[in-house]
């Protein structure tokens, strides 16, 4: 290891911990030593060198499939893999579902996690625990992994962009959770339309435009004093006001303008909305938006899988190749990690009305780009995608892997108001190491 | 600590008129006695009462969803009654703007999808008119969780419908919205912090396990014109004849016979494709097994569930064709310990903004309340209004607290709330778009989009026709529905062949082709959505056929424009990018969905959306108003009572009046007022 990466890693840390206190009002749990769980999640890191500095997370809501796309079993029989078998990719030894042709070119770029598995078969449950590390409680919101991102390493915050976007997301979102509500995401509800409003209505004059700030402030005056303080709702609104006004003269508006990409490349990613919602986080990304979010609804199949399949899968197999054939053409991949995602997996056998089921005991997340290795497959489950046979991985695991590929400390505590200690990588996670690069 | 018993209690059980203000009065009372008695074992002392203005802005809002115009904020303030704070409240009460609050509750909670199927609709239709009519609470959760049958016949059975075969799921949400329960964790495993186990959860769903997604009508109907049904093999048995050779001539032509009529039984089939999807019925011998990965010593996968109960009554021997019957009985009695507290409970909420049990959708898991004696008055309040959701919100918006200044602490998260007065809020989504329409057009609380009426309507007509038509009728409707299909399937091999040719003429870059080709699809779509008339023929017969077989109803236009519409009038959820999904609006993909979380885009569509337009576009009543005034001083008044309810008083006077000089400056102040926090949230 580079003696001056180390030191810088040192700084940066301590950096952390002195604005994360000063500035967030967060207390930093735990002594430096402890930061790390085991040497070898240590070296993990270490290795990563956080080279992912951007993330694109493609979140499928409903529960996609594994074994019908990155899990599929050839071999097993119709009842359990249907009509579908597997096709080849562009590294020897690594098969795929039949939808995914264009995915199949990309496969040296990609780290398949085969042996995830969580104890989450409820929608929201589930969505909840992939997006934070944490099971569903009551008495809390943890935050999501973007808001983790820009906790622990504030740098990128305060920039022209936010740094932390949500395309197409639904409301259950757990977004900033317990941090302040500048840690959450910018939901853009359509991409096509990107983030509207954005400029001064026509008529209003720029002095006019000020004083409408100045009277705005003036108007509240007694409102913020009485419940500024003690309502972190007032706060919020705020902070996006703050937000919403600086982001007005930002230079890098146009990123969030799709017209401005050439019809090529509405071509190369398809027509659905989706795929525009890829294209958009693609020149998020290139613009210097730290993390976002694409989500692609209608993954729960409980009937008709393998209509739905013929439906949906190549739409996502156009836009993710595409994505990843564009950072990768453009120069981006080296620091962009693409993450696959999604709250479980569907029951490996077909039930009577051709659909499958909630499956949370096995299914499998893909990485690809900055921070992972290409061509290679993390963990196994048996002939018919039912139960793993090596490297189960949790939720918290996965977690701390895309914490470890972007150079955080997937175990930092962070306190909540409430006092109680959380990490990004949850209770226990651990980096994948074998697959970080 | 002593306790009352709810004076309502004491009332005959049965009633449709609003109780008598006495009751109310009395009933309010000894719910703030309980409240303050909670306080001051906990050395806490009530908010003060609120003024005028706050109250006036809190009521419209809380009780009927919208802002007060101006006439109706001046009408309050300047009334001299003592009275008027309750009069305001019996008033909005009856008034329509009520219903129009509860039915966005109820379609929020139940995750209502008017678009879902025709089942989404005929669901919807039937939940608004539930709430018109001021249906008991317990009635409709009842007629929803024992129904069965077509959607035409029956459209609570919309509830079920939402979730079709994913009964699973729809279990959880039950339980959880009905019950207060979070169980879904139960359905792959022992719930890790809940006492449910997994057993359990199958045992509970086994209630549901005999519903089957089909229309049995369509089988009998098909059976009554040919006399055979589509999945009928065994035909009629010829009559035993002695000589054999004649027997087997006779069963041969029988059977003949018979196959001609399976294929005719076959064919009429299509009419009724689509009425699958829109109906459920219980079969008998249907049965819930455990899961293939069951892995708990008491069961083994596969093996049959029998049906019990959570909690309350035990279920004991129910007749298979009783299941769901007992299940809907058990959820929705008085004597299940969850039923009514956890409804009382969510209206407690919808009132002061947030639950005496602090988490509505997970009891078990709730801190402790801070006052247990509310939770069981309230329960009991429940029960003697007969689940008169009215009276029940009525007797709430008539206690003290409802008028006590809200607290200046947000409730903290994992903790009960003190309710020292009520919880601070921003506008949800629709009061805000609510408010807006009503400054824009004035009071619309009494619109409703019958459109959506009509288009059910015009499905359940032709849905009767169809199941009351002859079989010569329905012979010919069957071959005007093959007749559309294979248009359809024409169309689709058209299409599909344009597909090909523009993907060629992209990879070959040939802009020109891509322009003619474009065209050309765009014609063959019209042509082809330009046919509202599913079967594309008016003959009577198919005009009075074709909503019934089509695969959606047919989409009536309102006579009003949305914009002039109250959100409740409009289908949901709302699509993302729209007003009310911007804001926070239910998305109805899990139970209560909407939220009121500040995002960028929100101040962005306040500070240069469309809504500005409100202050600047003579269409609008606002900016007409606002131009007619002559003084400063009238214009400051009006549009501190427009947007905040209230009079400037004499320090806003001196403040504010040079910022309303000019028509500019008032534009500028104006939208000032639009993006500040005083107008979003709630006091």
């Amino acid at each position: 290891m580079n003696p001056f990466n180390q030191l810088d890693e040192l700084s940066r840390r301590g950096f952390l911990a002195n604005t994360a206190r000063t500035a967030f009002g967060v207390t930093l749990g735990g002594a430096a030593a402890s930061w790390f769980n085991s040497a070898e999640a240590a070296e993990a890191i270490a290795q990563a060198q956080g080279k992912a500095k951007n993330v694109i997370y493609l979140y499928m809501a409903g529960g996609m499939t594994h074994i019908d796309t990155f899990d599929p079993k050839p071999e097993a029989s119709a009842e359990y893999r249907g009509p579908l078998k597997a096709i080849s990719t562009n590294v020897a030894g690594i098969q795929i579902g039949p939808h995914l042709v264009k995915t199949a070119k990309h496969a040296d770029k990609m780290a398949i996690v085969r042996s995830m598995t969580s104890t989450q078969g409820a929608h929201a449950q589930g969505n909840y625990h992939v997006h934070t590390s944490y099971t569903q409680r009551a008495s809390i919101t943890h935050p999501s992994l973007g808001s983790w991102a820009n906790q622990l390493d504030p740098s990128r915050n305060g920039g022209t962009l936010p740094p932390y976007v949500t395309v197409h997301a639904g409301n259950g979102h757990p977004g900033a959770g317990f941090f302040e509500p500048t840690f959450g995401p910018l939901p853009v509800g359509d991409a096509e339309k990107g983030l509207q409003n954005a400029r001064r209505a026509s008529g209003v004059t720029e002095a006019a435009f000020n004083r409408q700030i100045a009277l705005r402030a003036k108007l509240d005056e007694e409102f913020t004093g009485r419940f500024g303080k003690g309502q972190r709702s007032v706060r919020a609104y705020n902070e996006m006001f703050n937000s919403a006004v600086s982001l007005m003269t930002s230079k890098d508006l146009e990123a969030f303008d799709l017209s401005k990409e050439p019809k090529e490349a509405h071509v190369l990613y398809g027509t659905e909305k989706f795929s525009k919602g890829v294209l958009l986080a693609r020149r998020l990304v290139e613009h210097g938006a730290r993390f976002v979010e694409v989500q692609y609804g209608g993954f729960d199949w409980h009937s008709d899988n393998f209509t739905q399949a013929d439906e949906k899968l190549p739409v996502l197999d156009q836009a993710y190749a595409a994505l990843l054939h564009d950072l990768e053409i453009k120069g981006l991949l080296e620091s962009t990690l693409v993450v696959i995602a999604t709250e479980f997996g569907r029951t490996p056998k077909i039930d009577d009305d051709g659909g499958r089921n909630h499956f949370p005991k096995a299914f499998s997340f893909v990485l690809a780009g900055a921070g992972v290795k290409g061509g290679v497959i993390h963990g196994e489950t048996d002939a018919t995608a039912s139960n793993i046979v090596s490297e189960k991985t949790s939720i918290p695991d996965f977690n701390a892997t895309i914490a470890a590929a972007m150079g955080l400390p997937h175990d930092q505590v962070i306190n909540s108001p409430s006092k109680r200690p959380f990490k990004m990588g949850g209770k226990a996670g651990v980096p994948i190491s074998t697959i970080l690069a | 600590m002593k306790f009352l018993l709810p004076l309502i209690a004491t009332i005959p059980a049965l009633f449709a008129a609003p109780l008598s203000d006495e009751i109310i009065r009395n009933t309010a009372r000894e719910l703030d006695e309980i409240l303050i008695e909670g306080l001051n074992d906990l050395n806490l002392k009530p908010n003060a009462l609120v003024d005028d203005p706050t109250f006036l802005r809190r009521s419209y809002l809380n009780i009927i969803g919208r802002l007060p115009t101006e006439g109706e904020a001046r009408q309050f303030l300047d009334s001299k009654e003592e009275n008027k704070r309750s009069e305001l409240i019996d008033t909005l009460v009856a008034s329509p703007g009520l219903k129009s609050r509860i039915f966005n509750f109820w379609s929020d909670l139940l995750r209502l999808k008017t678009n879902e199927e025709t089942a989404g609709l005929g669901w919807h239709v039937w939940l608004r008119n539930a709430v018109e009519d001021n249906m008991p609470y317990n009635q409709m959760v009842h007629a929803m969780l024992s129904a069965e049958g077509h959607v035409a016949e029956n459209p609570a059975a919309g509830y079920y419908l939402r979730d079709r075969g994913m009964l699973l799921d729809n279990v959880s949400n039950t339980v959880q919205v009905f019950l207060g329960q979070q169980i879904g964790c139960a359905q792959c495993h022992d719930h890790p912090f809940d006492d449910t186990t997994q057993m359990e959860y199958y045992q509970l769903a086994s209630f549901l396990g005999g519903t089957d997604y089909r229309f049995d009508g369509a089988r009998d109907k098909i059976r009554e014109v040919v006399g055979a049904s589509p999945e009928n093999r065994k035909g009629m048995r010829p009559e035993l004849l002695r000589d054999p050779k004649k027997a087997r001539e006779a069963r041969k032509k029988m059977a003949g016979q018979m196959k001609n009529k399976i294929n005719e039984a076959k064919d009429l089939a299509t009419v009724f494709r689509y009425h699958n999807r829109n109906a459920l019925v219980d079969t008998p011998n249907k049965v819930l097994k455990l899961p293939e990965d069951y892995s708990y010593e008491d069961g083994k996968p596969g093996n049959i569930v029998d049906p019990a109960t959570l909690f309350g009554e035990k279920a004991g021997d129910i007749a298979p064709e009783n299941r769901r019957a007992f299940f809907a009985k058990w959820a929705t009695s008085p004597e299940n310990p969850y039923f009514t507290k956890v409804i009382a409970n969510r209206l407690w909420e919808y009132v002061f903004g947030y639950g005496l049990v602090a988490d509505p959708d997970d009891w078990t898991n709730s801190p402790d309340p801070a006052h247990p004696e509310l939770v069981t008055y309230i329960e009991k309040a429940m029960v003697a209004a007969n689940y008169d959701i009215e009276q029940f919100l009525r007797i709430l918006y008539r206690t003290q607290l409802f008028q006590r200044e809200v607290s200046a602490e947000e409730p903290a998260q994992g903790f009960s709330f003190n309710f020292q007065g009520p919880v601070l809020r921003r506008m949800n989504a629709e009061e805000l778009r609510d408010s807006f329409v009503t400054m824009s057009f004035g009071n619309v609380d009494g619109t409703r989009n019958y459109a959506l009426d009509k288009s059910w309507n015009e499905y359940v007509e032709s849905f009767n026709f169809v199941m009351g038509a002859s079989a010569k009728e329905l012979r010919e409707i069957d071959d005007l529905v093959d007749e559309s299909e294979k248009r359809r399937r024409e169309f689709q091999k058209v299409a599909s062949e344009y597909r090909a040719k523009m993907q060629k003429a992209r990879e070959s870059g040939d802009m020109a082709a891509i322009r003619k080709l474009t065209m050309e699809v765009r014609e063959l779509q019209k042509g082809q959505n330009g046919k509202r008339d599913y079967l594309g023929n008016d003959s009577e017969l198919a005009m009075k056929a074709q909503a019934a077989v089509a695969r959606r109803a047919p989409k009536e236009r309102s006579d009003q424009p949305e914009f002039r519409l109250r959100s409740s009038e409009l289908p949901v959820p709302q699509n993302g990018g729209t007003f009310v999904a911007e804001f926070g609006g239910s998305d109805s993909e899990s139970p209560s969905s909407a939220h009121t979380n500040a995002t960028v885009p929100q101040t962005l569509r306040l500070l240069n959306g469309v809504e500005t337009s409100l202050l600047t576009s003579r269409k609008n009543a606002i900016a007409r108003n606002l131009g007619m005034l002559l003084t400063a001083e009238e214009r400051l008044e009006f549009l501190y009572l427009t947007f905040y309810s209230a009079y400037p008083t004499a320090a806003e006077k001196s403040a504010f009046l040079p910022e309303v000089d000019t028509l500019a400056s008032t534009q500028t102040f104006a939208r000032a007022i639009l993006t500040s926090n005083r107008f979003l949230f709630v006091q």
